[in-house]
């Protein structure tokens, strides 16, 4: 699945997620995290999402599961008819250097994380940024050299 | 918050319901989140080369031929000059053309060193 298909697919389901997640674990910093995990695994995962059907049905089972996972870590609300013999949940699973590629990113200036986006989250071509930016494409070619620099020396 | 045995039997429909409620606000900020999200995911796969290289400018080989063109006549002007300045003076000429001469000399060949580094430098680029 190319990026613009996982973002019209996957990215406008966000609120609903975060909203799950925040029933599910009743704190705005905790449903973030989970949705990003969630995140995450999807695009890790984005080639097997060809065939499924519903992509909001197969988002909320695996929040579901990465909501009850973050429980079992956390422990704060363990009751009584859960067995203790569970298998220890697995640590969410993350590509190698996501951490410092997400601080390189979060280096860049507001309009190079924007530009960022556009060319890597959404997917969208060239002509199609210089036409919602209303920037020329040499001046893009410039931007996209300079991000791309700052974040090889980071990554 | 719920109990993690309710979690474990909300159904589909619970899901899809839960996700509908307006009553939970969502952060303005989580959209951006979630795209910077997925750019960190793709770089840290596969490194800044995820990011392919911007749109090639317009006009970036017209760009080289203006500097080409008057590094180019510079240096036929100079040839031209070259070949075309007088060898010699007579025997008997004045001594102020004597002198003359020997400075256009020296200015001919100025010029045509400086015409010529400049070509080398336009055609090394």
């Amino acid at each position: 699945m190319n990026p613009e298909e996982f973002s019209q697919l996957y990215l406008p389901l966000a609120d609903g997620l975060y909203r799950v997640a925040f029933r599910l674990l009743g704190s705005q910093a905790e449903a973030e995290d989970a949705v990003q995990d969630l995140f995450i695994k999807l695009w890790i995962g984005r080639d097997s999402l060809e065939g499924v059907r519903s992509p909001a049905a197969w988002s909320l089972t695996l929040l579901r599961n990465l909501c009850i996972d973050r429980l079992r870590v956390r422990g704060g609300t363990r009751p009584e008819a859960v067995p203790d013999d569970l298998p220890e949940p697995p640590p969410p699973e993350r590509p190698e250097h996501f951490d410092r590629a997400l601080q390189a990113v979060h280096r860049l200036s507001g309009r190079e994380r924007q530009l960022l986006r556009f060319r890597l989250a959404e997917g969208l071509s060239y002509e199609e940024i210089a036409r919602r930016t209303g920037q020329s494409p040499r001046a893009l070619r410039v931007a996209f050299h300079r991000i791309k620099d700052k974040l090889k020396r980071q990554i | 918050m719920m109990q993690l045995k309710d979690i474990q039997q909300l159904s589909e429909e619970d899901l899809r319901r839960l996700a509908q409620d307006p009553q939970i606000p969502v952060p303005d900020s989580l959209a951006a989140r979630l795209e910077e999200t997925v750019c960190a995911a793709a770089l840290a796969q596969g490194g800044a080369e995820a990011l392919p290289e911007g749109p090639r400018p317009e006009g970036r080989r017209l760009r080289w031929l203006w500097g080409a063109v008057p590094a180019v006549a510079l240096a036929s002007l100079a040839i031209l000059l070259q070949v075309n300045r007088p060898r010699s003076l007579p025997p008997d000429a004045p001594e102020e053309a004597v002198l003359a001469y020997a400075a256009l000399e020296r200015a001919f060949d100025a010029f045509g060193e400086a015409a010529t580094n400049g070509y080398k430098t336009f055609s090394n680029q």
